[in-house]
């Protein structure tokens, strides 16, 4: 299951006004990528977290 | 589909000029940016030759062969693809338009709206879509064949960047695969078999006006040397944003002068030139133009529409235009792709 999801209506456009991401062609890699590289910040996305709780 | 049109009722004079939208030149075909290969019906065959020579040791006897000789070919067959479109011509009879129709009420079409509209600005989309498409077209299984490559560091593996890139920004009307993605995916090899592109991969950053000459610095620095030393110089084709980005780089009194020139409509970095195209944001791609091919039957297909009554019958028209166009990469090991 992806861990980034893109809030509703947030549309990021990288690699110019011709270049379109939304929830149908991302993925985590590209998510983290585009925040690192500062083109999309974590509040543009919903971020699922992996951890598991230990149940004894 | 009809003509989308909101008329006022002429009364008086109409302005003469009719306002058309600014749009890009197609600078790909006007300035033959790239090699044309036309002539092209189905399929043609681009050969690739290489070769070693190795120096041996002499002797009397029975010598050793040694060294490579060795080529390939790769077919490309162009898309065979088309624009059409339908109106009414009679949906103009109440506007300006109404100026310039013959006398008669069987003639309905306006001479100012075919040169204006449909010879003026709806050929020109017709010529930025085929230029688009020939840069940036990507068909959706080899968008899907790129998103599963690996990515990593290696020349030899995608980047993270080139492959957002290509998610986010390649496709168009996804009718072939363009000029950047035959870079970065196709089967032009010995084997013929589809696989990552042999670009000389450089990872990029965002570009702007303050960092643009860093970023041509490492474009300019993954060059292979004997690319520079012999013969045909390459050519960088860079975004249109970076026209603005080298103006205000050049601007600053503080920056260094040299690195990018301008002489009129000439931008060079470091001697190499710069053109600027419909590519994504932050990539540039730096090849020979020799080793970059727009295929096609007739380059000037782009130019031909025809225009006519649908039927005998009908006083409703057609346009339509039909061209066949693909892309081709050359020497893929010589050519450097940067992405950030």
């Amino acid at each position: 299951m992806a861990k980034y999801q893109l809030k509703e209506g947030v549309v990021l456009k990288p690699y110019g006004v011709n270049s379109r991401v939304d929830n149908s062609n991302l993925t985590d890699t590209m998510a983290e990528l585009l925040i690192k590289k500062g083109r999309a910040s974590k509040e543009d996305f919903i971020i699922k977290n992996k951890k598991q709780k230990k149940w004894q | 589909m009809a003509i989308t049109y909101n008329p006022i009722d002429i009364r008086g004079v109409a302005a003469e000029p009719v306002i058309e939208e600014v749009l890009f030149e197609n600078n790909t075909i006007n300035k033959s940016l790239v090699t044309f290969e036309d002539d092209v019906k189905a399929e043609t065959i681009f050969t690739e030759a290489s070769a070693t020579a190795t120096m041996q040791q002499f002797t009397c006897g029975l010598p050793t062969s040694n060294g490579d000789l060795s080529s390939f070919d790769a077919v490309v067959t162009p898309k065979k693809v088309m624009f059409y479109q339908e109106f009414c011509p009679d949906d103009l009879r109440f506007s300006r338009f109404k100026q310039s129709m013959n006398p008669s009420a069987w003639n309905d079409l306006s001479s100012e709206f075919e040169r204006i509209v449909i010879g003026g600005i709806y050929a020109k989309r017709i010529a930025l879509s085929a230029e688009r498409n020939f840069w940036i077209g990507a068909t959706t299984a080899t968008l899907s064949s790129i998103a599963g490559l690996t990515p990593g560091a290696a020349n030899t593996s995608i980047s993270a960047e080139e492959q957002a890139m290509s998610a986010s920004a390649l496709g168009a009307d996804g009718q072939f695969d363009g000029l950047i993605t035959r870079v970065l995916y196709n089967d032009s090899r010995a084997s013929g078999v589809a696989g990552l592109g042999e670009r000389l991969k450089v990872v990029g950053t965002t570009i702007t006006s303050a960092n643009i000459k860093a970023e041509y610095d490492k474009v300019y620095e993954a060059i292979p040397a004997e690319v520079l030393e012999s013969g045909e110089m390459p050519t960088i084709y860079a975004p249109y944003s970076h026209r603005q980005f080298i103006a205000t780089y050049n601007n600053n009194v503080a920056n260094f002068k040299d690195a990018f020139l301008v002489d009129g409509e000439t931008y060079t970095f470091n001697g190499v030139k710069i053109e600027f195209v419909p590519i994504p944001e932050n990539v540039i791609l730096c090849a020979r133009k020799t080793h970059l091919f727009w295929v096609t039957d007739l380059a000037s297909d782009i130019n031909m529409m025809k225009m006519d009554y649908i039927a005998n019958n009908r006083q409703d028209m057609f346009l339509k235009n039909i061209m066949s166009i693909g892309a081709h990469v050359a020497n893929q090991k010589f050519n450097v792709l940067y992405v950030g």
